[in-house]
């Protein structure tokens, strides 16, 4: 049975808004939405921005949205601007969760957000990935945003305990609550059961990982085509999946050969346990492969420039032969990486248990809803108006109030 | 080898399949080869090759949740096909563990939320910490002279099971604290806050009913302030009612939110904002209510910002009244408008601008120290951008204010600044608001021409400003012939260094000018010869602003306003690094002394200038400035500069950053000290 939260005067809704901007973002907050429909009453709201719909070029994730939308009856607002998501906020107090939030220019559409929100809302940051600006950061991070990255919210969820954060700058500190990933919330099940065949790649070309150091993108290319090559001449063939911010394969058109098929499919779509093996640089889907038990080899550049340290103790791939090497003791020794990774696990000092994150988030948001009881702001006469959207094909479309 | 395009290369159809070709501009042939060909594109139909059509970028292509499959699937899943959104709620889980419940009426308050500090005395128990005392100490309340230890009585808050984590004010004055994940050990525990009217301190007031804190944690509790300011005192009690703990919050405004965050932010010692906001409120404190001779903060010296202002007209009757009520302040009895310490040991004229840090507020002795650094905190969140250390000897008007902390044995450990200050709203140079020269004045003038007709104006906007004493020398880049046709008047072509064209020079006075910038405001060259009046100074110059192209609209942003110590290079041997900082942020409406000006717009002694060696080789056109500025350093000369008033740059200009421009050790390591010590210092914080 959901919460029944204490009003705050009589009239204002409790509300737990949801921003998504980043396509990333739906991954982040899915769960939690899930959850909030679960064990409270709160209205969800969820907050698209412009930069959301024109990052979805393949529409894809809009339907998504509207999916999330009717199965927790949560609404649908569209913005472009901070104005506009105020207006939408006002009327109401309760929580606001972002996927990606920071000082950084990035991510400008839902800091602003956050600056203008009304304070009868409290303002929350999710980590997005376990190397991510202002928890955790890369060497190639830092180069190419610095280290003094700071959140406009007021709580920020990380994933790890504060000393594992070691980006995180004293001002900081204080707003941290550790919950773990919130994306372990959702159910790895309801996938048939499949003979495991190919393996997984994964592509983050567009990250600054690749590009801060050093152009590393062609050399992961080079190598996966001549990897998907060796499996070709075996008659056999591999899964290339797009980083959903990136999507670099897809923008740029790159031709695939015949033997390589392409996965874009949202994570929370995609049955990681069902791959034989999974490769990837240093990225959040790592941990993702890891968690799902398939072997894992964490590629990085040949000339060893880049920085994988978050990665240690996982095996190591990087020229074709290591690749050949690694898919060889998938069959030779699989226990021998399987062992590696739950050392690696061990060692995060991360919450991975999902009951576990569970509570913490539901504690949280059940917590910080009870807690929030000032007068909401009222809805100004004038200025923009609330943008409600719905689907239309598989577009977002602002639809009339 | 020349590459040819394959012979079954079908040009429209690789138009089409590649909007990029179109916008490139180029042949689809071209393009092929000097791209597409690189990107694995295709040069024919799909069905003519033997490879996988590639993903189309306008429409999505839902991946098989089947591994197996290597080739995309063209349906997705259907939804019953997805999986189950998220895991099934923990057994162990129930929602109404967490709420937070207002806290039962507190017994023995009125109808109105009142009750007596006696009574709240009276009720904490005998060993538990608490800050009463501090509170009755801050107020003046009789029975302080009794008050047990200061301090501010929060083991709970401050470490025990109900600690609170983070606290934060709302704009609109509401306290939130979050008060950690406790395990259980606070069940039934209450959290209620207390303020007091400065009228009548011994009556506490309580803000809202308080919260009962649930099974576990972490929750928020929040309490709606009556002022912005005032001390709050937080109140833990146990499930049946007995308070644990009174904990004092003597300065709330120090939390993210407030209005004194700033200064908590620039004086973070503490590797947690919390605990630097507890350990900061203690000391703070223990300044403002301990024993005479327990100071352990010191004044460095109190001045105002600007006479021109009645210092108290910045504040209104809240911040008068905590003023009053907590520190002490009166209205003077001479002007009865600006606020005096009522001990009178520190005349504190508060500025009218700045907001004075609690620091300086509870600070009781003058150290007589020199400059300390001061903040500039950002108008808008009062977040602290810059620090920005006056040197000693030009800070004679006492323009800094500066309160250095000092250690029982009088040396300084940290400082603090006496006031956050906002930097005021620039007034730039407008069209319609420029002035004339107020005199005309005999003057030489180097002009830096790199284009005809940028100079054509120049000159002519020189001989309106200058008049008929202009001596104009000009060093062109280009064809001098170009030149020659267009700038009006006598003038003559130099092309040496500047030492050399100093020599040259008819006048006492030397400007230094290029074509890019527009001196139609005729007041500033009054401005630069104001300043070189000081026989100390060899050269005067002023804050330049660039337009700059902003969201398709210009916008005026600083260019430069002079050069700076920004750090040190180890690239070669030990060197200081410059950089031209943003100083209408950092420096607003005041003159400074800098390593350097740019010869963009700069006024110089030609004296001293021309005592200058000429250089032993040739500098990167980035360094001649420096170099020219170290130089006159060495020889006991300023280098002025000012944003009181401004020039414009008709041309874009980059900010120098960083630049360690001299190479070699053109500034011994000896000497480095003398010139920070001279030079105006400035730190972005972050």
């Amino acid at each position: 049975m959901a919460a029944a939260l204490p009003e705050a005067r009589a009239g204002d809704r409790k509300r737990v808004v949801f921003l998504l901007n980043l396509l990333q973002d739906l991954n982040i907050v899915r769960g939690l939405v899930y959850l909030t429909a679960r064990e409270t009453d709160a209205d969800i709201l969820l907050l698209v921005s412009h930069g959301f719909l024109k990052r979805d070029r393949l529409n894809g994730w809009q339907s998504e949205v509207a999916v999330l939308a009717a199965d927790t009856n949560a609404s649908i607002f569209l913005y472009g601007s901070p104005i506009e998501a105020t207006a939408a906020l006002k009327g109401g107090t309760g929580i606001i969760f972002a996927g990606s939030e920071s000082s950084l220019l990035a991510h400008w559409e839902t800091s602003d957000v956050f600056r203008a929100a009304p304070p009868g809302y409290v303002r929350v940051t999710l980590q997005h990935g376990i190397e991510c600006v202002g928890f955790l950061q890369s060497r190639e991070h830092l180069m190419s945003h610095g280290r003094n990255v700071s959140f406009g919210a007021d709580i920020v969820c990380g994933w790890m305990e504060l000393p594992a954060l070691t980006s995180m700058v004293a001002s900081e500190r204080a707003k941290l609550v550790v919950t773990g990933p919130p994306t372990l919330l959702q159910s790895p099940g309801g996938f048939p059961a499949k003979t495991q065949t190919t393996g997984l790649v994964c592509e983050n070309l567009h990250s600054v990982r690749l590009r801060a150091s050093g152009d590393h993108k062609a050399a992961f290319m080079d190598i996966f085509f001549a990897f998907a090559a060796a499996l070709a001449a075996r008659g056999e063939g591999v899964t290339l999946r797009p980083h959903p911010g990136g999507q670099y394969v897809l923008k740029n058109n790159v031709a695939l050969p015949a033997n390589v098929g392409l996965n874009n499919r949202p994570i929370f779509d995609v049955n990681l346990k069902a791959y034989r093996f999974g490769i990837s640089a240093p990225s959040t889907i790592v941990l993702d492969m890891v968690l799902a038990g398939i072997p894992v080899g964490v590629w990085r550049d040949p000339a060893g420039v880049m920085d994988a340290s978050t990665y240690d103790g996982l095996t190591a791939i990087s020229t074709l032969d290591d690749w050949l090497a690694f898919e060889r003791d998938l069959v030779l020794r699989p226990d021998m990486i399987l062992e590696r990774q739950r050392a690696f696990l061990e060692r995060l000092r991360m919450p991975i248990n999902p009951a576990e994150i569970y509570h913490r988030f539901a504690r949280l948001i059940v917590g910080l809803l009870s807690g929030v009881n000032v007068r909401a702001s009222a809805a100004p006469a004038d200025g923009p108006k609330p943008r409600p959207a719905a689907l239309s094909g598989e577009k977002l479309v602002q639809v009339p109030a | 080898m020349v590459r040819k395009v394959p012979a079954d290369f079908d040009p429209e159809r690789y138009r089409a399949e590649h909007p990029d070709v179109a916008l490139s501009g180029l042949e689809p042939a071209e393009h092929y080869l000097l791209f597409g060909r690189i990107m694995g594109r295709r040069s024919a139909p799909a069905r003519e090759l033997p490879v996988t059509p590639a993903p189309e970028p306008t429409k999505a292509k839902p991946d098989p949740p089947e591994p197996n499959e290597t080739r995309p699937a063209e349906k997705p899943l259907a939804p019953k096909e997805r999986p189950k959104p998220i895991i099934d709620r923990p057994a162990d889980f129930e929602p109404e563990q967490a709420l937070v419940r207002p806290a039962p009426p507190k017994p023995g308050a009125d109808k109105n939320g009142r009750f007596a500090l006696a009574r709240l005395a009276e009720e904490v128990a005998a060993d538990a910490g608490h800050g009463l005392g501090a509170f009755r100490r801050m107020f003046g309340i009789d029975a302080a002279k009794n008050a047990p230890a200061i301090g501010l009585g929060a083991a709970q808050i401050l470490r025990g099971p109900a600690r609170v984590e983070n606290a934060w004010l709302t704009a609109d004055g509401v306290l939130r604290l979050m008060i950690a994940d406790y395990g259980g050990e606070t069940d039934g525990w209450t959290v209620r806050a207390y303020d007091a009217d400065a009228a009548e301190p011994a009556q506490l007031q309580l803000l809202g009913p308080g919260a009962s804190l649930p099974e576990r944690g972490p929750v928020l509790v929040e309490f709606q302030l009556r002022h912005r300011l005032m001390p709050l005192l937080l109140e833990i009690s146990n499930g049946s009612g007995a308070v644990k703990e009174v904990a004092l919050l003597p300065f709330p405004s120090l939390l993210p939110g407030g209005l004194h965050n700033a200064e908590l932010r620039a004086l973070q010692s503490e590797s947690n904002p919390m605990d630097a906001f507890w350990s900061l409120s203690d000391l703070l404190l223990r300044e403002l209510v301990g024993e005479p001779n327990s100071s352990e903060l010191s004044i460095g010296r109190l001045s105002r910002f600007q006479a021109a202002e009645p210092a108290a007209s910045a504040f209104d009757g809240d911040i008068e009244q905590w003023l009053t009520a907590v520190f002490g302040f009166q209205r003077s009895e001479g002007d009865g408008k600006s606020l005096a310490r009522r001990n009178g040991a520190a005349d504190l004229l508060l500025p009218s601008d700045c907001i004075p840090t609690i620091s300086s507020l509870v600070s009781r002795s003058l150290s007589g120290r020199g400059t300390s650094p001061y903040l500039i905190a950002d108008s808008e969140t009062l977040r602290p951008r810059w620090s920005v250390v006056l040197p000693a000897a030009w800070d004679a008007k006492g323009t800094a204010p500066v309160v250095g902390p000092s250690g029982r044995d009088g040396a300084p450990s940290v400082h603090v600044a006496i006031a956050l200050r906002a930097p005021p709203a620039p007034s730039l140079s407008t069209g319609s608001a420029r002035k004339k020269s107020r005199a005309r004045r005999k003057l030489s003038v180097l002009l830096d021409s790199t284009h005809p007709d940028r100079s054509k104006a120049a000159v002519a906007a020189l001989r309106t400003a200058i008049g008929s004493e202009l001596d104009l020398l000009v060093r062109v880049s280009g064809e001098e012939a170009s030149f020659r046709s267009v700038i009006d008047g006598a003038w003559k072509v130099v092309d040496a260094d500047l030492p050399s064209v100093a020599a040259q020079a008819k006048h006492d006075q030397l400007l230094t000018i290029t074509d890019q910038v527009d001196l139609s405001d005729g007041s500033v060259l009054d401005t630069l010869a104001g300043m070189l009046k000081n026989k100390k100074v060899a050269s005067a110059s002023c804050l330049l602003l660039r337009e700059v192209l902003l969201k398709k609209q210009k916008v005026l942003q600083p260019a430069t306003g002079g050069l700076f110590p920004a750090g040190v290079s180890f690239a070669t041997s030990p060197s200081l690094t410059f950089a031209e900082p943003d100083v209408l942020q950092a420096l607003p409406d005041l003159t400074y002394p800098v390593v350097a000006n740019t010869l963009q717009l700069t006024l110089w002694r030609t004296s001293a200038l021309a005592s200058l060696p000429k250089p032993s080789r040739p500098l990167p056109a980035s360094a001649s400035d420096i170099s020219i500025g170290l130089a006159l350093a060495e020889r006991g000369l300023v280098s002025l500069c000012t944003t009181k008033v401004s020039a414009r740059l008709n041309r874009d200009y980059e900010p120098r950053d960083a630049i360690d421009p001299i190479g070699q050790s053109r500034l011994a390591l000896q000497d480095w000290q003398q010139l920070l010590g001279c030079v105006t210092l400035l730190r972005q914080m972050f």
